[in-house]
């Protein structure tokens, strides 16, 4: 969900990728690459990102990923749920106790 | 960030495809990770990493390399096998739906298309259900049919000849030939099922209580016959129904089990029902089976049947142990048969038997209608080849118009494989339409054929079924990627392009021989079926011409089975006066007879004694007592002298008829009147009986025998002779339909409690059906084949003539310009069409002539060489053609010069 995210803008190598999340996650999430490249080959099966090798500034050959109308579709309908699941159980986790 | 966009990733995997995919993937993993690290690395140096260090880190923070790539490499090959599938439907549904468009735009073309797809696929899928059910399909539900074996008697050159026997015969193998397993008698006859106005004749079989062992069925409910219930001289009275009968009768209840049915003058209890769809060795079943010896006076031998072994009612089968050969088996039999019955009429001559795997006869017994049927699959074929050839020609016509759509795209770099994917696609679409409609057609068309020219081979249901449906798909694809194919590979030929970037026509000459190659192959093709058409319909008619003695059209016979019901022949002959009195004043009736035989029935042998001027002679004739009014009822004249009147009765002289190929054989020129001639019942003690007529002669048993003598008496006086009776009325010049109807209703009141009474038009009896089939069929078959290829061929030529014209318009506008007068660019056009058409009858022409030794012997009294026909077949051809041409040729003559020389 995180990369769809991430992919929401300019598509972006795996490298990118996981320096973006890095610095979104400010070290709290603490994912290692290999995962990453695993959750990107199955967005992509899924056809939710395409990907397609492109050239970076430095003229290196890197598989850029995009994402793709399903995927943002997916993203959005998934956000969704995941906000309301977040909100629900904080306000569970917040809600003070009563009769004390 | 600037980046190259590089060309799409399913490009590059197709590229790779050469490199072998599993290698690639490994590789692309590789340098997508690679990648990875190296920057990550790059990264970490920024930072003030060492190099050492950095590389140490990417390492950890990747995760183990080794493990991660075999994990990675997985996902990626999974990955990739997934994109290519959709890469892949996305593909086809993209040259579906391009297809689809392209239809939807020209929707004349298609509609054509799919109607031509649809009469030919359709003629197919309707010969191949019929074919299917007819000839194909082993019967339902018994097992092991190959080894079940039917024997025949022959002498030699025809072998098969005689396929009946009688009861001492099928006794004596059964006890004592070694051959076989199982032997097994059957016999066929109608029974009269309960009495008065609700009595009905329902097909009944009569088979040994080895029947079914034999063929291996068991029951749907209940049971089948034990062994001692089929016993002589009476078998007990219990029935088996079938499974149609049972729906019918008792509503599929198991309480049908222990009803009885008054069948004949016993009634009889049901006891078991036989599987859905079992019909037995036929392709139409009885209702009912019941046990060979519980006949009783139902019995097709007669009263003595389980002793007399002179006649031959009963056709005998057997299942032949695997490891014994037919030959052996035949000759075997034959001693048995030849010890058990001395007086046979196969003892003594030189007969022999044969056994015949049922497997084989299966078509045979057929006859020449399933040769027809069979013929006319071909002829479906050819029809179907015609329409192809059509649609190729039109695809291939709109493929030139599209020329410069095809030749942009192959500019773009669409590649040739595409392209031809593109146009089969297109063709394989217009396959499937016609397809679809080909199945209504079949379903109207196998119900038409059914209701034509089976109609008393009561098949219900449609045609249309699962091998039907199968064979259908396989030829709408064949025939998709057939016409589809052609078109494509000229179409998207290279050189196309360069011919058309110059703007110039001169691809055009080239594939219009193409289309011309189409053109006289379909004409040949019509000129074939047409042909056909012809000389089935000539000997259909030569067939109704035919002098039977017989109208069959008119008269009409009733048959009322008393004896089954266990009557005297006195009281049966009370009933038949009472009926005959009855059935005269049936309004539309103009003549009525009671005969002891009729045409296409029984007949009874006679010998008779012709005293001459010196010695006696000894004539073996047939013999038949009739009531007077009996020729006219039939439609057969009386030649010379006269009929019979009521006054020749017990106290008068007695008198005869003889016919007139009895007449001519005994008597030659001279007149046999006056003749005295002893004949019928014992020639030796009655005394003889003068001629006093010649009649027509009068068919026995087939439209196609050889005349037989017959001699007449009249019933008042020999009655006693032959205890059968039959009713024969005829009707006038009202629709017979009618009449038979109340003809049927007089007969039925005619005393209380009758049996039921069969009334119909010998053109209805079997025999005459089954003779007659085989020319119906073809004649019927062939035409509609026929006209549906000449319309093809037609509008073929329309096609070819008229684009070909707009073509030329340029060519035209200057000799029109030159001052050629409109006649003689009229025949310019005029010509090509007849050219192609004349080219097409002259092949034509060839197939007939190689051909019509395969089709000779189904004919009758014609040759299939007919140059009568096959003129008359190449005048209409010719003028077809010629008409479908008028059109351009207008067009032609009336292009203004100036308009086609500007457009250039």
């Amino acid at each position: 969900m995180l990369v769809l995210r991430a992919l929401l803008g300019d598509p972006m190598h795996g490298f990118e990728i996981a320096t973006w999340l890095a610095t979104r996650a400010k070290g709290n999430l603490a994912v290692l690459d290999s995962a990453l490249y695993q959750a990107l080959y199955r967005l992509e099966r899924q056809r939710l990102i395409s990907a397609e090798w492109g050239t970076t500034e430095n003229n290196r050959q890197a598989r850029y990923y995009r994402i793709t109308p399903r995927g943002r579709a997916y993203l959005r309908a998934e956000t969704a749920s995941w906000l309301r699941y977040a909100q629900t159980v904080s306000a569970i986790l917040t809600e003070p106790l009563s009769g004390t | 960030m600037r980046r190259r966009r590089s060309l799409p990733d399913h490009v590059r995997r197709a590229f790779r495809l050469d490199l072998g995919r599993r290698r690639a993937v490994e590789r692309e993993l590789d340098d997508e990770l690679r990648f990875h690290l190296d920057e990550r690395v790059r990264s970490l140096v920024a930072q003030g990493w060492t190099r050492e260090h950095a590389e140490a880190e990417a390492l950890a923070r990747f995760g183990s390399y080794e493990e991660s790539f075999i994990q990675l490499l997985e996902a990626a090959r999974e990955r990739n096998e997934v994109l290519t599938m959709f890469d892949r439907m996305d593909a086809i549904r993209h040259d579906v739906s391009y297809a689809a468009r392209q239809l939807v735009r020209a929707p004349a073309l298609t509609i054509i298309v799919g109607l031509t797809f649809a009469l030919g696929i359709g003629a197919n899928a309707t010969m191949f259900g019929v074919i299917d059910r007819l000839l194909l399909r082993p019967p339902v539900g018994v097992r092991d049919p190959a080894h079940i074996v039917k024997l025949a008697a022959g002498i030699q050159g025809n072998e098969t000849e005689q396929q009946t026997f009688n009861y001492p015969v099928y006794r004596a193998i059964r006890d004592r030939a070694r051959a076989f397993d199982l032997v097994v008698a059957i016999d066929a006859l109608d029974v009269p099922l309960g009495r008065g106005e609700s009595a009905e004749d329902i097909s009944g079989l009569f088979v040994s209580a080895s029947y079914f062992p034999m063929l291996g069925v068991t029951p749907a409910i209940g049971r089948f016959f034990r062994a001692d219930e089929d016993v002589e001289p009476l078998g007990a009275p219990v029935v088996v129904i079938s499974y149609p009968f049972w729906l019918n009768r008792f509503g599929g209840e198991t309480r049908a089990l222990g009803q009885a049915l008054e069948l004949g003058d016993r009634k009889f209890t049901v006891i078991g029902v036989t599987p859905r769809g079992f019909t037995g060795l036929g392709i139409t079943g009885p209702d009912v089976w019941m046990p060979f010896t519980a006949a009783g006076a139902m019995q097709g031998g007669g009263p003595k049947w389980a002793t007399a072994a002179g006649g031959s009612w009963l056709t005998i089968f057997a299942r032949v142990r695997p490891e014994v050969p037919l030959r052996l088996a035949a000759d075997e039999s034959m001693r048995i048969a030849r010890e058990a019955a001395p007086e046979a009429w196969f003892t003594g001559k030189p007969w022999s038997f044969t056994w015949l795997p049922i497997m084989t006869t299966r078509a045979a017994d057929r006859g020449v209608s399933a040769t027809v049927t069979e013929l006319l699959g071909g002829m479906s074929i050819i029809v179907l080849l015609v329409a192809c050839a059509n649609v190729a020609n039109l695809l291939l016509a709109r493929g030139l118009r599209r020329r410069r759509e095809i030749a942009v795209r192959l500019a773009l770099g669409i590649s040739r494989g595409r392209l031809i994917t593109h146009l089969l696609t297109e063709s394989l679409l217009l396959a499937l339409i016609g397809g679809a409609a080909a199945l209504l057609v079949a379903d109207w068309g196998g119900e038409l054929i059914q209701k034509l020219l089976f109609q008393d081979l009561a098949v219900t249901g449609s045609v249309v079924n699962g091998s039907v449906l199968a064979f259908t798909a396989t030829i709408t694809v064949a025939t998709g990627a057939l016409t589809g194919l052609l078109p494509a590979l000229q179409i998207s030929h290279p050189e196309l392009t360069s011919s058309l970037k110059s703007g110039a026509r001169d691809g055009t000459a080239r594939r219009s021989r193409t289309r011309r190659l189409l053109l006289v192959a379909q004409t040949a093709m019509a000129v074939v079926l047409l042909v056909g058409a012809g000389v089935f319909v000539r000997s259909l008619v030569a067939v109704n011409d035919m002098p039977l003695g017989v109208d069959v059209d008119r008269a009409m016979v009733g048959k009322m089975n008393l004896r089954a019901t266990g009557r005297l022949a006195s009281s049966t002959d009370r009933i038949f006066e009472q009926a005959l009195a009855r059935v005269r004043k049936v309004p539309g009736v103009s003549h009525a007879a009671v005969g002891a035989t009729v045409p296409f029935g029984q007949s009874w042998g006679a010998l008779v004694l012709i005293p001459g001027p010196d010695s006696v002679t000894h004539a073996n004739a047939m013999s038949n007592i009739v009531t007077p009014d009996y020729f006219a009822t039939l439609g057969a004249r009386v030649l010379s002298g006269r009929d019979f009147r009521p006054s020749d009765d017990a106290g008068a002289p007695r008198v005869m008829i003889v016919s007139e190929i009895f007449a001519t054989r005994y008597w030659g020129k001279r007149s046999p009147i006056g003749a005295c001639l002893r004949g019928a019942g014992d020639p030796d003690s009655i005394p003889c009986a003068q001629v006093i007529g010649v009649v027509q002669n009068i068919r026995r048993q087939s439209i196609f025998e050889d005349s037989t003598g017959f001699i007449y008496l009249p019933m008042a006086q020999a009655g006693q002779y032959i205890s059968a009776r039959e009713l024969v009325a005829r009707a006038d010049d009202r629709d017979p339909s009618r009449v038979i109807a109340n003809v049927r209703r007089a007969m039925q009141t005619a005393a209380p409690n009758l049996p039921f009474a069969d009334v119909h038009l010998f053109a209805d009896e079997p025999t005459v059906r089954q003779e007659l089939r085989p020319f119906r069929l073809g004649a019927t078959m062939f035409a509609v084949f026929g006209c549906l290829a000449l319309v093809l061929a037609a509008i073929g030529i329309y096609g070819v003539v008229s684009y070909d014209t707009t073509q030329r318009t340029k060519e035209m506008g200057v000799r029109i310009a030159l001052g050629a007068r409109s006649r003689s660019v009229a025949i310019l056009v005029l010509r090509e069409g007849v050219a192609v058409a004349a080219a097409g009858v002259c092949i034509g022409a060839l197939i007939v002539m190689a051909g019509a030794k395969f089709v000779t012997p189904m004919l009758y009294e014609t040759s299939a060489r007919d140059p009568l026909i096959l003129g008359g077949v190449a005048f209409l051809l010719v003028s077809v053609a010629g008409a479908a041409c008028l059109l351009p040729a207008r067009r032609a003559v009336q292009v203004d010069p100036i308009v086609a020389l500007r457009e250039e």
